[in-house]
């Protein structure tokens, strides 16, 4: 512990400070009329320094060097303005107004990009998600996800309900999740994924079975990360709020200040969540003789509710740091649990019961959980082509899992018995669990030249677990036993761009090292017992793009990919699960093929299509394996193949304001094991995963319907997901097999935006599920139907 | 987790037997034989019409999700199973049968649905289905489920104190019995029940019995415990023998008229790791046997302890008749460490099979299930008797060993000879009968 001690300490204090003789510059780019104009590229032309506006025509350049300099500013239907601006300390920003250009603009090599295009242009396998329409919209983060291609979500009910997401087939602990770089169980959105506020979110930036070292986590088969906005303004913020069926309010709020000349900035956020989930479904209550009748009934169990807060203060651009953050955050939920995955489904049509629960259902399960920490974030430019990232952090969190009643409920909300033993999910149950975990994600960025950089990256996370179970009085309660978990997941990375940006290629390596230890109090010998465990593997990858021309791009990358093993695989649960100290990490073979073409920039109609061939080669996956006396161990037994596609595209400014965009994606997620308990099934999709899914969507924009800084969209989203079987595909009479059915949900609603000087306003009428489809994500997990959400969103 | 552990702990007092020593001498020559090559002859044609017999077959295999069930119908003893043949019954699912019916219980629904086959096509399709949900029956307890007559069955929740008369023709429930379990709740343990019904005086026997799953505070019962029901009455009375405290899995009804118990895995657990255990003559390791109305015979009791030299050994039913039974007995104690009590049977250790007889307490050497780490399910057919027994398949590839189960009905001879029948590769048969 005093080693780990020390090495995160010295990572935190080992960077020199030198000066920095830039500022950074800010303004909007508007119209002729004064009406921001969104997507202009500006670039210092010496520099090579460039941006793109935002939405509201916001742009900010960093790192500006002192002195005159040519500044040009271009955008799509305007003419272009180049100025010679002088830079100075004091500078702040300047402000330009385009003209309506009258004839087709030349095409212009754009430099400046946002972070969102120099993701997506970059050689990594990634597809970013911005949340600049959606945060306007009514739909939470599991919904959004689920537009993207290759991405499945599947849902156990309404907002607060558990969810798998699965990226091109891999789910669980394969695919790993981070808010700004740091795992999201570090953060006030440790809920879940997709419970996290769309508000609280700029993008999300989904790497697809290749991941960068940077996230220093051992992701199988990718990662997912997001990312908070980030002010520049003097002052600045967003107030949301978000009502309607099923009594659901969603709140978010957040302001933001910069003090340009002294480079201090704060920010303060916070969000609450609370629904009653009380949404019809259908259930099948047996009378007095036993006998099943169907009714459809509303959820009265199932209520959610989250709060959090946070707040980071810093400052940025100083001469020894471009920045240094200090956070803190706290995050709390309760959830109510009406039913397992699993609720008994039946379906008898010809007993009058289609797909309806049969099983009873929990009235008083609880699961509560809070996290809390405090981050802290140095970057900073040490000496001419280094530069130096570093992520530091503190999370504790605790859950608990609440379920002592007594009572058996009916799907009504009445009691219909006592039972002489507690607990509806199962035996009784009421167990905390707390995590303490001590983090650094460390990254020493050197800039050979132009063209070539390598990257260091030092990720080490120390974690301590630990329980307690409520139910036990006395000192020897198994669930004390106290886990050590220590990662450490290092990579080196080149990057290179060669023959004039056309190729940029990335390749790295990654050595994931684990130390667990683990301590048990045993009773019979009133004795501490210890085991400890290390491992270390490499990885490996590589990502090439080529730009074949403006508009058409390849990108091809690869990575054998790590999963490691949890504390509970490895140890066991000191019960029917047995120790596998040899128990190795899950390794894939991960492989994408994307392309991408755009139409001319410079064209009226903008269209884009992209496609992804995916591949991944998934072995050692790891499988509780029971025998027939119900004693457990966990193996490494079984392997599978994840291969498949993905088309996506989009046109906008067809019929004057309309867009449409869709995706689809078809996967094959076969097992191949010739070994092991699922031989026999060799070559059988993977049970229960969807295997395809589209998406489709359009808008219709008008603008200045009423007033000058006023607009109104229509939008309407699709989502299908074709059904798929619950069990293996070979296994079973056709007619008898548990399938998830096909499902079609579509979702619709409209938009006004107004502008009152600098504050956007809008107000979002949505419904949700429109033809009230019978929608399950699970088998017999029935999820809401028609629903309809008023949102008021202000960003200034 | 926790759920997951009583749970599985609840099956093992259903299932367990492992291996006997490699080591051993082998005094018999391998008495058992490969899968039949031709099963028919436990299938013959009806003697009275002449068609050809219905079995059912119902087993289990591992998906990543967990076990799936499955049952399926064929005219002749499998010789394999077939899933792509077979009803698919999801996760949690039990497979009975009556008469020509075959019901599947569903852990999570609370439901027990009715099936017919069509004697032609071997088609299923469903007839009924009754739900106990609301009565406080669902989960793992299908198991328990009874079939007395066409009109009339039971289906039990002891430690809910309810049981539950239905017409399974009807598909209806008839009479829900209500009673007190007799143990407050355990903070440090849990009660489990085994059960045989007796058609003779149509009594049903719960025998109650309790794993310690906490250190180190007994908390169960103080004496060995059994509930015997009567269902022309339907009341429950409760007897008790001080001469053992907890009892096996298996309530064993042998040819001289008794029901046998033996000491289960709780009382050797309990003995050794915990305090405050009822010292005295229920903490030996004492064979009991009762008569049909579940009156103890004072008269008899087996010393395990010395017939075995062991602190603990299980008993198992190979075949529903015979006086003599297999008992397994680890070649190794428990360890003195809490934490390490199931290192006994971690791993697939070696284990020893002995005969044990219940009249006399001779014991005799078994090698027949060498190989073997379970044998479960003993039935008897048409006067034959059959089980399943099951062994785990090791594939060595360098450092890396991977195993999957293969499971076997198999018919017993002789006493305790196997010929294998059905085999099931990836999980365990659950039932094979026959429906006509």
């Amino acid at each position: 512990m005093r080693g780990y001690a020390i090495i995160m300490f010295m990572f935190i204090t080992s960077y020199p400070l030198l000066a920095q003789r830039t500022v950074k510059i800010e303004g909007r780019i508007m119209d002729g009329k004064g009406q921001p104009l969104p997507y202009a590229n500006v670039l210092i032309e010496s520099s090579g320094i460039g941006t793109v506006s935002e939405a509201n025509g916001y742009y900010v350049l960093e790192q500006v060097p002192l002195g005159t300099t040519r500044v040009t500013v271009t955008v799509l239907g305007f003419q272009s303005e180049t100025r010679t601006i002088t830079v100075r300390r004091n500078t702040k920003g300047f402000d330009f107004r385009l003209e309506e250009g009258t004839e087709e603009l030349e095409e212009v090599v754009v430099k400046g990009k946002s972070d969102t295009r120099k993701l997506r242009e970059s050689a990594q396998a990634v597809t970013v998600v911005t949340t600049e329409t959606v945060k306007l919209q009514t739909a939470d983060l599991g919904d959004i996800m689920a537009k993207t291609e290759g991405v499945s979500v599947q849902r156990a009910g309404g907002l607060g309900s558990g969810a798998r997401f699965a990226l091109n087939g891999l789910s669980g602990d394969q695919i790993r999740f981070f808010y700004n770089g740091i795992p999201l169980d570090y953060s006030p959105y440790a809920f879940g994924l997709a419970n996290v506020p769309v508000n609280a979110i700029e993008r999300v930036e989904v790497y697809k079975g290749v991941v960068p070292i940077q996230f220093g986590a051992d992701a199988l088969g990718g990662a997912v990360n997001l990312v908070p906005p980030q002010t520049n303004k003097k002052l600045g913020g967003s107030v949301s709020y978000q009502t309607g069926s099923f009594g659901t309010h969603r709140a978010t709020a957040n302001l933001e200040h910069y003090n340009e000349g002294s480079g201090f900035f704060a920010s303060l956020g916070g969000f609450y969540d609370y629904t009653d989930n009380n949404y019809k479904i259908d259930v099948a209550v047996p009378n007095e003789l036993g006998q099943l009748e169907q009714f459809e009934v509303e959820r009265f169990h199932d209520a959610y509710r989250a709060f959090g807060a946070n707040f980071a203060l810093g400052l940025r651009n100083k001469k020894w740091a471009k920045e240094l953050s200090f956070e803190g955050y706290y995050g709390d939920y309760d959830n109510e649990l009406q039913n397992s995955q699993a609720p008994g489904l039946i379906d008898a049509p010809q007993l009058g019961i289609n797909n309806a629960v049969a099983g009873s259902p929990f009235g008083e399960v609880v699961f509560t959980s809070f996290s809390t920490g405090a981050n802290l974030h140095y970057n900073v430019n040490p000496a001419p082509r280094w530069q130096i990232d570093l992520k530091t952090g503190y999370n504790y969190n605790e859950r608990e899992s609440f379920d002592v009643s007594n009572n058996l409920y009916n799907w009504f909300g009445e009691v219909v018995r006592v039972q002489n033993q507690p607990g509806e999910f199962g035996l009784a149950d009421n167990l905390i669990t707390k995590s303490e975990n001590v983090f650094v994600r460390q990254q020493t960025t050197f800039e050979i030249n132009e063209r070539h950089t390598l990257n260091l990256s030092l990720s080490p996370t120390l974690g301590f677990r630990t329980a307690d179970d409520l139910l036990i009085d006395g000192p020897f309660d198994p669930a004390l036993d106290e886990g050590r978990l220590f990662d450490f997941v290092s990579g080196l990375e080149y990057r290179a761009e060669l023959f004039k940006g056309k190729l940029e290629n990335v390749a790295f390596v990654k050595n994931y090292r684990q130390g667990i230890r683990i301590e048990s109090l045993d009773p019979s010998v009133d004795q501490v017992l210890v085991e400890e465990r290390s491992v270390s593997n490499f990885g490996a990858g590589n990502g090439l793009r080529y730009a074949w021309s403006e508009r058409f791009s390849t990108k091809l990358s690869y990575e054998f990919a790590y999963r490691l093993p949890r504390l509970d695989e490895i140890f066991g649960d000191g019960q029917l699960i047995q120790e596998n100290l040899e128990l190795r990490p899950e390794n894939s073979h991960n492989v994408n093929l994307q392309w991408n073409y755009v139409n001319r920039e410079t064209a009226r109609v903008q269209w884009q299509v992209q496609g992804n061939f995916f591949l991944r080669r998934i072995d050692d996956l790891i499988f509780l394996v029971v025998d027939a006396n119900d004693f457990g161990v966990f193996e490494n037994v079984w392997s599978a193949t994840s291969e498949g596609v993905e088309f996506s595209g989009r046109v906008a400014n067809i019929l004057g304001g309309l867009s449409l965009s869709g995706n689809v994606t078809y996967q094959e997620y076969r097992n191949t094991s010739d070994t092991g308990p699922f031989t026999q099934f060799r070559d059988d999709r993977i049970p229960n995963v969807p295997y395809f899914f589209a998406n489709g969507a359009a808008e219709y924009g008008f603008e200045d319907l009423f007033k000058q800084e006023d607009g109104l969209s229509l939008f309407w989203n699709l989502r299908h997901v074709g059904a798929f079987f619950v069990g293996w595909e070979s296994g079973g009479l056709q007619q008898f097999k548990a399938e998830v059915p096909d499902q079609t949900v579509h979702n619709a609603g409209i938009t006004y935006r107004m502008d009152i000087g600098k504050v956007q306003n809008s107000i979002t009428l949505e419904g949700h599920n429109l033809a009230d489809a019978k929608v399950f994500d699970f088998f017999g997990v029935q999820r809401p139907g028609r629903a309809v959400f008023v949102k008021l969103t202000t960003q200034f | 987790m926790r759920t997951i552990r009583l749970f599985g702990l609840l099956l093992i007092m259903g299932l367990f037997f492992t291996a006997c020593s490699d080591d051993d001498p082998d005094p018999d020559p391998d008495p058992i034989t490969q899968p039949d090559a031709d099963p028919d002859s436990d299938s013959d044609p009806d003697p009275d019409t002449g068609l050809p017999s219905g079995w059912l077959t119902g087993y289990r295999v591992e998906s990543p999700q967990g076990q799936l069930y499955y049952m399926e119908a064929s005219e002749n003893i499998l010789g394999e199973t077939n899933v792509s043949n077979a009803v698919e019954l999801g996760f949690g699912a039990r497979i009975l049968s009556f008469g020509e019916n075959p019901y599947t219980w569903n852990d999570e629904a609370g439901t027990l649905t009715k099936w017919s086959v069509d004697r032609t096509t071997l088609e299923f399709s469903i007839e009924g289905i009754i739900s106990f949900a609301s009565v406080g029956i669902s989960g793992n307890v299908g198991f328990g489920t009874r079939f007395v007559s066409e009109t009339k069955a039971y289906i039990p929740n002891i430690r809910e104190g309810v049981i539950v008369e239905f017409n399974p023709s009807l598909m209806e429930i008839t009479s829900v019995v209500n009673f007190d379990f007799p143990f407050p709740n355990s903070a440090n343990g849990f009660y489990f029940n085994n059960q045989i019904y007796v058609p003779e005086t149509e009594k049903f026997i719960f025998g109650i019995n309790y794993f310690p799953e906490v250190c180190c505070e007994y908390d169960g019962p103080d004496a060995y415990t059994i509930l015997v029901f009567d269902t022309a009455t339907n009341t429950v009375e409760v007897k008790q023998d001080q001469r053992l405290l907890i009892g096996e899995e298996a309530l064993i009804r042998s040819d001289d008229g008794f029901i046998y118990i033996s000491p289960g895995l709780g009382q050797a657990v309990s003995k050794k790791y915990l305090d405050n255990v009822p010292a005295g003559p229920s903490s030996e390791f004492n064979v009991l046997r009762m008569d049909l109305d579940g009156n103890f015979d004072p008269d008899y009791n087996l010393d395990l302890e010395s017939t075995l030299s062991k602190e603990f050994a299980r008993a198992f039913e190979i075949a529903p008749s015979g006086n003599v039974r297999p008992f397994i007995q680890p070649n190794s104690d428990f360890a003195d460490n809490w934490n390490d009590r199931f290192s006994i049977f971690g791993d697939f250790p070696e284990w020893s099979v002995v005969g044990v007889n219940y009249a006399t307490g001779a014991v005799e050497p078994l090698t027949v299930f060498d190989g073997f780490n379970y044998v479960t399910l003993p039935s008897n057919i048409d006067g034959v008797d059959y089980a399943v027994v099951g062994e785990v398949e090791v594939i060595v590839d360098g450092d890396t060993e991977v195993s999957r189960e293969i499971s076997y009905f198999a018919r017993v001879e002789d006493g305790f000879n196997l010929t294998l029948l059905t085999r099931n590769e990836g999980g365990t048969i659950r039932r094979v009968a026959k429906l006509w």
